[in-house]
């Protein structure tokens, strides 16, 4: 089996899994009714609208102008089958989620002004992958450099407060982000509270750059301090298992100095799990991307998913859930390729 | 009895380790907490005041714990009540004149209080009761200090049994005492004045504003002369000296006793996060168990489920269903269980059974034509138990972050206090712009202890339980 067919294979799989998902969310979603009813409303208010402004009927009185919106609100229900059992219109929903026609927001709206879900989503997409795709690399980088380190240095001092310190992980970022935001912003008054750019932004490019840099440092420090003791000591343990591998004392016995030991013997193997590591680690800040946003006021998906719940937009909340199942599939998928590309097993 | 031995032995053996002890300690703290939560405060009295904001009224707002004068070495003061409906309360006199000739009644209370604190009062209240009929009573209040001076803040009609002077609020009472504060400093320009602060600074200049002035301490009263035309008449006063410090945990904005949120969190928090793990590792574990026994159609259906619950953004659904449903914490207990049944924890079960069952006693058991219910109750879930209830503990904290997490988002138990709705209320008020440090750093401070608690008795049962895995 060829890389390219195993890859169309898990492309379909994933596709598939993201329709199960995206309908699951839907069912769920309207056993209240609610989509219904937001679609009903939505429907409405666009044929009034364009009853309105339409001079051909401007001439009538308005009683006239609702009878004929009634008219056509009721045709335009039965051609969109909003009047089928849920089983089929249900199915109709799912469609245009999966094909990206997320409808029009109630309250919440892009900053040109739009109520277009859509543009509103697009509008805050590079935020949240700029901040979380950095941090994950970040962390990555940390924790295995330092994993790796300390493979090397099993028992001493930095080790033992590594091992004992792994419990503190288990607190998510959002929460170290709280504390940190307190003690920098709040008492020491170095660095911003949140958002993702001073205001007002700066003119040049550079500037911004820097500000945007600036207001990036709590947000991931947070995250950082959350997986540190635990990512160390995962990878640490991770090195020693292949470490201890009998290739690995061949070539020290071999006399291979210890710097190609490390990086062709145990680090080369290792590629494929750790890049799943990485991967994972992305999608899990996806996960916690809502409060982490919400807490550091940071203009992504999780905050405007935080927006969306306090406004009580449901269409941008059953969007953002959507855009989501496409975001950790579309992770998932890179992350075949990548493993189709380093591990030759696959590519046979 | 063996079993219990066995308890005995592993309980033992935590007791060996540093981080475990230091986690068994914790949570035996948090335990004896939950405990403490219902004796202090019975369920029906948090259920029924948390969210009452009349309840609260003779705290005061944002107030630091008391503790904290020990750590700034400066005494802050806590609220004085003085209250004349309270026979006990020795600081009020109240005496009743007939003025016969002119069918009047005087009324005459007088509350003292001795105030010593370093530090200025937050706000101060008054609440005249009066019963009357007939025409409106009149009343007059002097504030006296410990200097002789005098102030006469309130001179005016009460129109109804109960009427409120909000004195470091009131802009006429604040008027009256700007012009105490310029005859006392002889000054005729004052950009402003802050009521609590002048009535309670020596008369120097800079009395009127907090940071210059300076706290004049001693015996102060208040002269409250109610006149009325209802010989039957009573009036009674009530002074509210609101304080800057307040109980173990201070206040929020509402004035409510944080002692009592913090202390009740505990028990929702334990409760909610082991019966949430408890019930997702069983019921994930016995469906891993079944599905991989069987095998076949069974086990590859499964499979693919896992695959698919992978991608299902897990928190923005239960995220809609909360706001949609305005669940309580219990009700989100079934949401998160329901969502979790086809959790990543199978794979790990899955392929633990597929060694087991390779096993001979396995083996023996299928040959003697033991039904399939059989051999998992009895000879794979034994098998199994030892291996998950590491995982169980240790991913007690998830639940319990996931809850805070959604009580932070606004969406969490409507009646109950939770620590993540006080950090919710915390964050929406602008504690962390506002510097509100114990607002927030408490609950934070009890969610970290109770997470390292489940953490580390969960890593530690994994090496004790899981000897393979053990450090060597």
């Amino acid at each position: 089996m060829g890389a390219t067919s195993y890859l169309t294979k898990r492309a379909l799989a994933l596709f598939l899994t993201v329709v199960i998902a995206t309908y699951l969310t839907i069912v769920i979603v309207n056993i209240g009714g609610y989509i219904d009813e937001i679609k009903k409303s939505q429907l409405y208010e666009e044929l009034s609208q364009m009853v309105k402004r339409d001079p051909m009927y401007r001439r009538l009185t308005p009683e006239e102008q609702d009878k004929i919106i009634n008219q056509m609100y009721e045709l335009e229900v039965k051609r969109q089958g909003l009047d089928q059992p849920f089983l089929i219109k249900s199915f109709i929903y799912l469609k245009d989620a999966i094909t990206l026609n997320l409808g029009r927001s109630l309250y919440i709206t892009s900053n040109t002004g739009s109520n277009d879900v859509k543009l509103i989503i697009l509008e805050r997409l590079p935020a949240t992958v700029l901040l979380f795709t950095t941090l994950t690399i970040i962390n990555f980088i940390i924790q295995t450099t330092l994993g790796l380190y300390l493979s090397r240095r099993r028992g001493s001092l930095f080790d033992k407060v590594v091992v004992s310190l792994a419990p503190t992980s288990v607190i998510p970022g959002w929460l170290y982000g709280i504390v940190l935001i307190l003690i920098f912003a709040s008492y020491l008054k170095i660095l911003p509270y949140g958002g993702m750019v001073d205001v007002p932004p700066p003119e040049d490019p550079f500037s911004y750059a820097l500000s945007v840099l600036k207001h990036m440092i709590l947000p991931m420090l947070s995250w950082i301090v959350a997986g540190f003791f635990m990512g160390i000591y995962g990878s640490r343990t991770f090195f020693l298992l292949f470490s201890s591998e009998d290739y690995v004392t061949m070539g020290k016995a071999k006399g291979i100095p210890e710097k190609d030991l490390l990086y062709r013997y145990i680090f080369r193997p290792t590629l494929p799990p750790i890049i799943t590591g990485l991967a994972l680690g992305l999608i899990g800040s996806w996960g916690g991307a809502i409060i982490t946003e919400t807490v550091f006021s940071w203009p992504g998906l999780g905050r405007l998913t935080y927006e969306a719940i306090s406004a009580m937009d449901a269409p941008v909340i059953i969007a953002t859930t959507i855009v989501y199942a496409y975001l950790l599939a579309a992770t998932v998928f890179i992350l075949d390729i990548l493993y189709s590309y380093l591990d030759p097993r696959i590519r046979v | 009895m063996s079993s219990l031995n066995k308890i005995r032995g592993i309980i033992d053996e935590l007791w060996k380790g540093k981080s475990p002890r230091i986690g068994i300690i914790l949570l035996i703290f948090y335990i004896f907490l939950s405990v403490l939560a219902p004796i202090v405060y019975p369920y029906s009295y948090v259920i029924k005041y948390w969210n009452d904001p009349t309840h609260w009224q003779d705290n005061p707002r944002l107030a630091q714990p008391v503790w904290v004068n020990y750590f700034i070495g400066k005494k802050l003061p806590e609220t004085i009540i003085v209250d004349s409906r309270n026979a006990k309360d020795k600081r009020a006199y109240k005496q009743e004149n007939i003025l016969g000739g002119f069918g009047f009644k005087e009324i005459n209370i007088v509350e003292n209080f001795i105030y010593d604190y370093d530090d200025f009062p937050s706000e101060i209240t008054l609440i005249i009761f009066s019963n009357f009929s007939g025409k409106f009573p009149f009343v007059n209040v002097y504030f006296e200090r410990p200097d002789g001076k005098e102030v006469q803040l309130i001179s005016s009609t009460i129109t109804s049994s109960r009427t409120t002077y909000y004195i470091s609020q009131d802009p006429k009472i604040i008027n009256t005492i700007s012009n105490f504060v310029k005859t006392s400093i002889h000054t005729s320009e004052l950009n402003y004045t802050e009521p609590q602060v002048a009535l309670f600074a020596e008369a120097k200049e800079g009395m009127e504003s907090y940071r210059t002035a300076k706290v004049l301490k001693g015996l102060y009263g208040l002269r409250i002369n109610v006149l009325m035309q209802d010989l039957n008449g009573t009036a009674d006063a009530k002074l509210l000296v609101y304080g800057k410090v307040y109980g173990l945990a201070g206040t929020d904005n509402f004035r409510r006793d944080l002692t009592m949120g913090l202390l009740w969190g505990a028990p929702v928090a334990i409760s909610f996060g082991l019966t949430a793990s408890l019930l997702i590792t069983i019921t994930q574990t016995f469906i891993a168990i079944f599905a991989t026994w069987k095998g076949g159609l069974v086990d590859s259906i499964i499979q693919r489920i896992v695959e698919i619950y992978m991608i299902v953004p897990f928190l923005n659904i239960l995220i809609i269903i909360s706001m949609f449903y305005k669940l309580t914490i219990w009700s989100l207990l079934v949401a998160v269980v329901l969502l979790s049944i086809f959790g990543g924890g199978m794979k790990g079960t899955r392929s633990l059974i597929m060694q087991v069952k390779e096993e001979g006693y396995i083996e023996a058991a299928t040959s003697y034509g033991a039904s399939d219910l059989r051999i998992v109750l009895f000879y794979l879930w034994p098998r199994i138990l030892p291996t998950i209830i590491p995982g169980l503990i240790g991913a007690v904290p998830g639940y319990i972050f996931l809850e805070a997490g959604l009580a932070f988002l606004g969406l969490g138990e409507p009646t109950l206090p939770t620590w993540g709705k006080m950090l919710n209320d915390a964050y929406n008020l602008g504690a962390v712009y506002q510097g509100y440090w114990w607002w927030i750093l408490l609950p934070i401070a009890l969610i970290f202890g109770i997470a390292i608690a489940f953490a580390t008795i969960g890593y530690s049962l994994e090496k004790i339980l899981n000897p393979r895995l053990r450090e060597e």
